[in-house]
């Protein structure tokens, strides 16, 4: 027995900040109850948001026992707000599987799990194994540079964070450890399930409105339901290892990747975690598409694929698989098509975001993450003519990129002495093409949101794209690199080849030489 | 078409002193002197700053009085569009390829040095009948040693970076005398 307590539906684990702009930190009961005076979840690893969110959802789903239909999806969002005796009644049922500590239902975790040495005898690993941001094991020292020699403690609203997250996004690599309740050796992790793609969610004015979004009817998730379709907190189950079909969208929100246990210990009256026992969980089949990510066009196969975080490519240079859609083909996030039905019910001045949240890895090492906001007017969500204005918008990007990418080998070519075979390298390495897109995405924001203005919102992003193609190459190639007259000479080189190719797009403005 | 820069010191060598044999030949006297000549002084000193500012910075505003003044003495036909050294090196390198190379060199120089190449520049521009814009030459030299090295950028867009063919044909017919 360990003592200790911690139930994350009353404790203040999540903080979250008001529409009035003040921050605190709710349990999961007065976050869905006051979920409409809430404008969003807060946490310094977006990841966990994500995370969250699907928790979220799958409470939201199981307290409501839907929706199924439309009609249900339209009386709970008319609503305003969530039930109080529907969500007190289910959490009340579903209390003690709630206890991050507890004995027999340990939350999202699994009772009894033991990670034994050579010798049969316990092996307790570090917490760090279950953050990703941690230099743990043969993670990279990414975002720190402790060890595991050096001892870590979180606190339990910490390490509820951590767990949840590493359900959501584990990643596979060596295990090599050996765990009691049948499980046995095992050699390897494997993925978690929001690892392999980017995770999409639309973000309303409050948390009731975000829930509500991504809240998918059955027609629009497609995870097909088996009578047993429980999320992991009610299971008496506690689940094998590998890979299996989901029981139901439930099962599949919250599926255990990882079996976990965490070890806590009473600090002066207070609880931390710092040792934990882990083991390959369950995982759900490729198969099964997750509604939530982002689908892509293969433009040599025709065929749809869910690509991962490019830690050098931003989410909104992909607005096209996003947003694009008609009367035959419609890949777009699930819960994009949902709001498309459903925009007739939703408040006319509804003002969205499109958020991004994803992990790119290199295999077991995590690289980067990321989430990025965007706006969504509503046109984009139902109105192909929209949706040729983005087209055009993503098409000039593109296509100045190329022409800058043109100019800053133009630039390498003379600089360099002739014949020199790295020029292509040398290029890449200004970093031009990385600053041009950076200095995009703000332009872009302010492209969509103007979006209804149509052919003076294009015109002003062809602006913003040439001034933006200019003070990257002014940046990255001009202002870098010695200023001899060789590089004086290939700056005007670059400059004129910048500038005919711009003229040449017909563009508003060829671009006036620096 | 730019904004050609005014200056009230070349104004005044241009309107008081261009006809003025005497005053040309004081001035002339002065080249390659870095702080002039006393000659000089009754007709760059009036343009100085006051005195009471910051003495380093007084004597390089007094010296790059000096120097186009004297440069000035050399070549007195003046382009007034506003185009630069850069523009003018190109002019010349229609009869003179050489010419990009001794171009390159004035890049590279430091405010120190450029007096010498500059008035080597003029020279040649004398030779060849291109004319010199005194105006845009002041400017650039107070601000030849920006960190930005815009003034060389500048020259060197104008000088190896694609030309608009008007301009390049005011420009020629301008050396030549002629009215565009």
């Amino acid at each position: 027995m360990n003592g200790c307590t911690y139930n994350l539906i009353d404790e203040p684990w999540i903080t979250c900040s008001g529409r009035d702009g003040t921050c605190r930190a709710v349990g999961l009961q007065e976050l869905l109850l006051c979920a409409h005076e809430l404008r969003e979840i807060e946490s310094q690893n977006p990841l966990t948001i994500a995370a969250l969110l699907r928790v979220l959802l799958a409470v939201v789903h199981r307290a409501v026992d839907g929706p199924k239909t439309k009609p249900e999806w339209q009386n709970l969002y008319e609503t305003g707000f969530f039930s109080k005796k529907v969500i007190t009644s289910y959490l009340e049922k579903v209390h003690d599987r709630f206890d991050l500590f507890s004995e027999l239902h340990p939350f999202y975790q699994t009772a009894g799990l033991i990670n034994l040495d050579g010798s049969g005898k316990p092996l307790t690993v570090s917490i760090a194994a279950i953050m990703l941001e941690r230099a743990s094991g043969n993670n990279k020292t990414i975002f720190d540079h402790t060890t595991d020699d050096m001892p870590l403690a979180l606190s339990p609203a910490e390490a509820a964070h951590a767990l949840i997250t590493t359900q959501a996004f584990a990643l596979g690599g060596l295990n090599k450890k050996t765990a009691n309740l049948d499980l046995g050796y095992q050699q390897s992790y494997l993925n978690a399930s929001l690892v392999s793609g980017i995770f999409i969610a639309l973000t309303g004015e409050s948390l009731f409105e975000t829930l509500m979004l991504n809240l998918l009817l059955p027609e629009y998730h497609k995870v097909p339901i088996e009578n047993d379709d429980l999320p992991v907190w009610e299971r008496n189950d506690r689940g094998g290892d590998g890979v299996r079909p989901p029981k139901g969208y439930l099962d599949f929100l919250t599926g255990k990747c990882r079996h976990i246990r965490l070890l806590p210990d009473q600090h002066g009256g207070g609880i931390m975690v710092s040792r934990l026992h882990i083991a390959q969980g369950e995982v759900f089949p490729h198969e099964i598409g997750n509604p939530s990510f982002m689908r892509k066009k293969n433009n040599k196969t025709d065929e749809y694929y869910c690509p991962q975080l490019d830690p050098d490519r931003l989410v909104w240079r992909d607005s096209f698989s996003l947003f694009a859609f008609n009367d035959t083909i419609d890949e777009r996030p699930a819960a994009f098509r949902q709001a498309k039905t459903m925009r007739r019910v939703v408040r006319p001045s509804a003002h969205y975001l499109c958020t991004a949240i994803a992990l790119a890895n290199d295999k077991a090492n995590p690289l980067a993450w990321r989430k990025e906001n965007l706006p969504v007017p509503v046109a984009l969500l139902e109105e192909q003519s929209a949706v040729y204005l983005l087209i055009k918008s993503m098409d000039r990007a593109d296509a100045v990129s190329r022409i800058l990418d043109g100019a800053v080998k133009v630039y390498i070519r003379n600089v360099l002495p002739p014949n020199s075979k790295d020029v292509n390298d040398k290029a890449k390495a200004t970093g031009t093409m990385g600053v041009y897109w950076n200095r995009l995405e703000g332009h872009f924001r302010t492209f969509l949101s103007s979006l209804e203005q149509e052919d003076v919102a294009l015109s002003a992003w062809y602006d913003k794209i040439t001034a933006t193609a200019w003070d990257a190459l002014e940046t990255c190639v001009r202002q870098r690199y010695a200023d001899s007259a060789a590089s004086l000479k290939a700056w005007a080189a670059a400059g004129d080849e910048l500038n005919k190719k711009l003229a040449g797009l017909n563009a508003t403005k060829g671009g006036e030489l620096l | 078409m730019k904004e050609r820069k005014e200056s009230g010191f070349v104004k005044f060598l241009e309107e008081k002193l261009k006809d003025d044999r005497a005053a040309m030949a004081r001035l002339r006297r002065g080249l390659g002197k870095k702080t002039g000549t006393s000659e000089m002084y009754r007709y760059v000193v009036p343009f100085l700053p006051n005195e009471e500012t910051d003495e380093n910075r007084w004597q390089r505003s007094a010296n790059r009085h000096f120097l186009i003044a004297s440069l000035f003495s050399l070549h007195s036909e003046s382009a007034g569009r506003g185009s630069s050294m850069g523009k003018v090196f190109r002019a010349m390198m229609a009869s003179s390829p050489s010419v990009e190379k001794r171009f390159e060199l004035l890049l590279e120089v430091d405010a120190e040095d450029l007096g010498g190449h500059l008035r080597q520049a003029v020279s040649l521009a004398k030779s060849k009948n291109v004319w010199v814009d005194f105006h845009q030459l002041f400017d650039d030299v107070i601000h030849w040693g920006d960190r930005s090295r815009g003034v060389q950028t500048r020259w060197a867009r104008e000088f190896w970076g694609y030309e608009k063919e008007a301009n390049k044909q005011t420009i020629e017919t301008e050396s030549k005398g002629e009215t565009p």
